[in-house]
């Protein structure tokens, strides 16, 4: 009860509100616009978190997560285009409602359910993290090793159809991270002389170039091929759903965000697979199938209530464990280490009071982003109307002055421009990018536990099968990537076979 | 086909890379005399011959895909020709920023930086637009970053007003 005070007292301090407030903002412009992710939102926010005090720094790195995923839905009911994957499932029946001349009513029923889905998942987050947590707390040396390699087999997951090219952006960031001070040793890693280099590459350095300035190339090349598109918007005045239809959809919400908490929390998966899952799952169990897809309230209540639940299932992961599950976990992961908080099973026994604040900062930051999106639509189709390019601009000098703002280091604005361009090569190349950060962020962890654990043992390299749960930890991983395999293998092979009924000659013999 | 051959080329050039990180770990990275066991090069060695593994897995998977399967979208000369010019003008604007960041200090960078990025790379002709955004887009970013959140902002080498 005194860390929960402590948490709460937090709120107390104007920089925290003012940064929840900030993050909620930025989150829903980032996941609004078609084109900007939430993602290069939380590693522009990053660097901004510098400034300020850890407390504020979490709630910042919270809301912008909480804003972007509901974010999303407003372009995806207004001008029928997903801001963020994860909406593209109420594009369905929500812009259905805005043909039908019920533009406010889809607005009201996407802000109802994307609070409902935020709450519940946050309640089933507080009672899953601390279970996790109790269980985790026993793990010496060999059993984290095992967990942190788990989460590298995750990598599987987050590999967007090339396993292999997932396996190598993965490899990548482990070999980046070895770069620097070896931490053991205390023997300079590749570091060229450079003194910057000793510290190895900075994660937030990493994280902007990654994600901010391929982004950035994206769009000046779609503004010189003429590809910008000017949005029809609508002036609308967000129309909150009748309490009737509230109460006759509640249980459809629950069993949506419990899904989506469900499947947020097995790393590698995330919002697009729950939205589309809960709006299945609601057609079928739904009395008028026939209106789905012509604007059916339910069609936007399940994948709205199920996206913004995937957030509590992916924080659980990260918060009892220490592994994050996707892009934008592992950029607030990022986040949490920079400010001194490491998020695994001794959270709760080191810093309870962290832990309560991260939940508060979930639960204030639903409630601002719930109010911002209900009277701030004006405000947000205005946004809409300005020019990618010179949201560009704006983003590149952030991204360049929050950057050097880290270590007051040109270095690093000159490693950030390297690695963004090197990050630009890869998209190109399609090898996956959020590989690369669960390599930075867990790698160092994955080599301490390795050599601790020998060190213990008199380099016995059998220690590492002693421990039955980290040989359920294998016995996972290797299913967990045979199944990636197979998959991997089937849908190349059904590509394959599909393009090749798809040649002439082929055409031609059936 | 071509598909296939950037594959390789991926495959190959990934392979390189494997090798030379092999040398420089071996010739770059000291190990403490009378370590047991694993040492400061062991996991920088073992991640470089992962990625040459999964490079020849790469290069390996190219022979059993086929060829339409791999297929990528085709772009016009316009298109590549475009894509190829925004990441030289992104990376340029990028690296002349830094550089007049260093030299000018931050007002006088980020002065200059935004009208030559709105006027060259983007092709701004109204000088009301370029003005308007410019000091908009600086005075914004000094007051966060220097007014609200207390970070030092660049100063200048060779020139340095108003920090």
């Amino acid at each position: 009860m005194p860390e929960f005070l402590t948490a709460a007292a937090a709120l107390a301090d104007p920089s925290v509100i003012v940064a929840l407030l900030a993050g909620s903002l930025i989150g829903i412009v980032f996941g609004a616009i078609p084109g900007l992710t939430y993602t290069m939102a939380l590693s522009m926010v990053l660097p901004l978190s510098f400034g300020i005090s850890p407390n504020a720094a979490i709630c910042l790195l919270i809301s912008t997560y909480v804003g972007g995923l509901t974010g999303g839905s407003l372009t995806a009911c207004l001008i029928g285009i997903p801001g963020t994957p994860s909406a593209a499932a109420t594009v369905v029946d929500g812009y259905a409602l805005v043909r039908r001349g019920q533009a406010g009513l889809s607005l009201g029923l996407v802000i109802v359910a994307s609070a409902f889905g935020s709450l519940l998942s946050l309640s089933i987050m507080i009672f899953a993290v601390d279970l996790v947590a109790k269980l985790a707390i026993q793990f010496g040396p060999v059993e984290l090793f095992a967990l942190v390699l788990f989460g590298m087999s995750l990598i599987c997951g987050l590999s967007e159809g090339s396993l292999i090219k997932g396996l190598i952006a993965g490899t990548i960031g482990l070999m980046a991270m070895t770069i620097g001070v070896d931490d053991i040793e205390g023997t300079a890693r590749l570091n060229f002389d450079l003194t910057p280099l000793l510290q190895g590459i900075n994660l937030v350095v990493a994280l902007v170039g990654l994600f901010s300035v391929p982004q950035l190339i994206r769009t000046l090349t779609e503004y010189r091929q003429k590809k910008v598109k000017e949005y029809q918007l609508l002036d609308v005045k967000t129309q909150m759903p009748r309490w009737k239809l509230i109460k006759q959809n509640i249980g459809l919400m629950s069993y949506s965000s419990v899904l989506g908490s469900l499947i947020g929390a097995i790393p590698g998966t995330g919002g697009p697979i729950a939205a589309f899952v809960a709006y299945d799952q609601a057609k079928r169990m739904s009395k008028n199938k026939a209106q789905f897809g012509k604007g059916a309230p339910e069609g936007v209540l399940a994948p709205e209530a199920a996206n913004n639940a995937v957030a509590g299932g992916a924080i659980i992961p990260l918060l009892s464990l220490g592994i994050p599950g996707d892009a934008a976990t592992a950029v607030i992961l990022s986040g949490l280490l920079i400010h001194g908080v490491a998020p695994g099973p001794t959270l709760f026994t080191d810093s309870k009071s962290v832990v309560y604040l991260l939940y508060i900062a979930f639960f204030v930051a639903t409630i601002i982003v719930m109010l911002m999106q209900g009277y701030g639509v004006k405000f947000f189709i205005r946004l809409l109307k300005i020019p990618p390019q010179f949201l560009m601009v704006g983003i590149m000098i952030m991204c360049v002055i929050g950057v050097f703002a880290i270590r007051n280091s040109f270095f690093d604005v000159y490693t950030m421009i390297i690695i963004g361009l090197l990050g630009y090569l890869m998209c190109l190349a399609k090898i996956p990018l959020t590989p690369i950060v669960l390599g930075l962020v867990l790698g160092p962890t994955l080599e301490k536990q390795f050599r601790t654990a020998m060190i213990l043992n008199e380099n016995d390299y059998t220690v590492f099968f002693t421990s039955p749960f980290a040989l359920v930890l294998y016995a996972l991983m290797l299913g967990f990537m045979g199944y990636q395999l197979y998959s991997d293998w089937k849908s190349t092979r059904a590509a394959a076979s599909q393009s090749g009924a798809n040649t002439p000659s082929s055409t031609a013999a059936s | 086909m071509q598909s296939v051959r950037n594959q390789r080329l991926l495959a190959g050039g990934l392979i390189f890379v494997s090798v030379v990180w092999y040398w420089l770990v071996m010739n770059f990275v000291e190990v403490t005399p009378g370590t047991e066991g694993p040492d400061s090069r062991t996991f920088p060695l073992f991640f470089g011959a992962l990625l040459g593994f999964f490079a020849l897995l790469l290069w390996v998977q190219s022979f059993f895909l086929k060829a339409p399967a791999v297929q990528a979208e085709k772009k016009s000369k316009h298109d590549v020709a475009c894509e190829v010019q925004a990441v030289f003008f992104m990376i340029a604007s990028l690296t002349v920023y830094a550089v007049l960041l260093e030299t000018v200090g931050f007002i006088l960078g980020t002065l200059a930086t935004l009208i030559l990025i709105l006027g060259a790379v983007l092709g701004v002709r109204c000088l009301k637009k370029i003005s308007l955004i410019t000091l908009g887009l600086s005075a914004g970013t000094y007051l966060i970053f220097k007014q609200v959140l207390g970070v030092y902002l660049p100063l200048g080498s060779l020139i340095n007003i108003g920090m």
